[in-house]
């Protein structure tokens, strides 16, 4: 959990000055894809105002869309499609399609469509690099010991 | 509902905090915080977009300095195009006055001239002109009123020019002085050295004295000057008298001669 939230603190440090893609909403909803955990609510929460606070936004408001869109993601990741991985790519492009469209509506940002699509590219190898570093300690069921 | 949507507990109370943030912030409650955090973030942030920009710059300075390689290497190229350009119009400037001063002392409407480069110089004078130009053997080889010898072989592209030196060399001249003419024919000795033979002993020939071509030969118009006498050679016991004649010019400084054609 420390390692994943020094990554969440670097990427936002990344995404308010170089990049201007949403990687920690990008991890977040790659972590909830993966596992349906309550510590995504906490993480989008905190992330959410760490944001706000960089990006001089309102406190709060980042913390509501990462919250809806972690909450979607979770629903989602409970249906029986959610198996497959390429299912993160369409996903990724609706929900960072709603986020544009949200902070376009509210005068944060303007729409970029390019964004969406950068998202959804960079979706997928972010999807492996997270389910690799949450599923190291699991077992695979080919490897056995032996005595 | 609970069960459709997971932990909706929590997602409440933190949306709850949300939009209390929101509100806090909206009414400026959360100022001092707020710059209490810049202190930290800020320098961060500095930090890391100083880097990017640094490293940015870098990389652009490399981008320029190959950008900039490739521009001085096609420049290059371009210069020694232009300096050899340069070089063949300055050759053909020259080529053009050598032929405009060349047309002044032979006519053009009458000769034919072919202006042809020196490229070797051993025994015979090789020329850069061959049968491909319309060279022939003996054709005549002039530069402005002076003869410089024969065509003797020919190639393609090349020709040998037999020069008056040479000890084949063979041609009807004449001198001429205040006092008259002295007729004869000159020979060719090795070196650098031209002998007129056969001149009477009451026709007048003196050092100093330019010596012409007869044209008797048929490839070689009248009145060229063939050279200027250093020496007379006169005996008594003798038929004839002989001077030694000298070219007026050393051929090596020519860069340009003419093939008088048909």
């Amino acid at each position: 959990m420390k390692i994943l939230i020094i990554i969440l603190i670097i990427t936002s440090f990344i995404q308010t000055t170089i990049f201007s893609i949403d990687l920690v909403l990008l991890i977040l909803i790659c972590r909830s894809y993966i596992k349906s955990d309550r510590t995504n609510l906490y993480l989008a929460f905190a992330f959410g105002i760490f944001i706000s606070h960089l990006n001089l936004a309102s406190i709060g408001f980042h913390s509501l869309i990462y919250l809806i869109l972690v909450e979607v993601t979770e629903i989602l990741s409970k249906l029986r499609l959610a198996s497959n991985p390429l299912l993160i790519v369409p996903l990724t492009f609706f929900l960072f399609a709603f986020d544009q469209l949200i902070n376009s509506m509210l005068g944060q940002s303007t729409f970029e469509f390019s964004k969406i699509i950068l998202s959804c590219l960079l979706s997928l190898p972010i999807l492996f690099l997270v389910r690799l570093w949450e599923e190291r300690f699991i077992v695979r069921k080919g490897i056995k010991l032996k005595i | 509902m609970s069960k459709t949507i997971p932990d909706l507990k929590i997602l409440l109370i933190l949306l709850f905090f949300s939009l209390t943030f929101l509100v806090l912030d909206k009414i400026n409650l959360l100022n001092l915080p707020k710059q209490l955090a810049f202190y930290i973030t800020n320098p961060i942030s500095f930090g890391i977009y100083d880097t990017n920009r640094n490293v940015g710059k870098q990389f652009y300075f490399v981008f320029q300095a190959r950008f900039a390689a490739q521009e001085n290497k096609a420049l290059k190229e371009q210069v020694g195009q232009l300096l050899s350009e340069n070089a063949n119009l300055r050759k053909k400037i020259a080529e053009t006055e050598a032929q405009l001063s060349q047309e002044k002392h032979l006519d053009p409407d009458t000769y034919n001239l072919l202006p042809t480069r020196l490229i070797g110089l051993s025994r015979y004078l090789k020329i850069n002109k061959g049968s491909l130009s319309g060279v022939k053997m003996g054709q005549a080889v002039v530069f402005k009123n002076n003869f410089i010898g024969k065509i003797v072989l020919v190639s393609p592209s090349a020709s040998s020019v037999e020069l008056l030196t040479d000890p084949d060399s063979k041609v009807a001249a004449f001198s001429q002085n205040k006092e008259g003419q002295a007729k004869g024919v000159l020979f060719g000795q090795f070196g650098t050295e031209i002998l007129m033979d056969k001149i009477l002993h009451e026709e007048k020939i003196a050092q100093g004295d330019l010596v012409y071509s007869e044209g008797l030969e048929g490839f070689l118009p009248r009145g060229l000057i063939l050279g200027e006498v250093i020496e007379v050679l006169e005996r008594e016991n003798e038929v004839f008298k002989q001077a030694k004649v000298t070219p007026v010019f050393d051929i090596r400084d020519l860069d340009l001669v003419f093939v008088i054609q048909e």
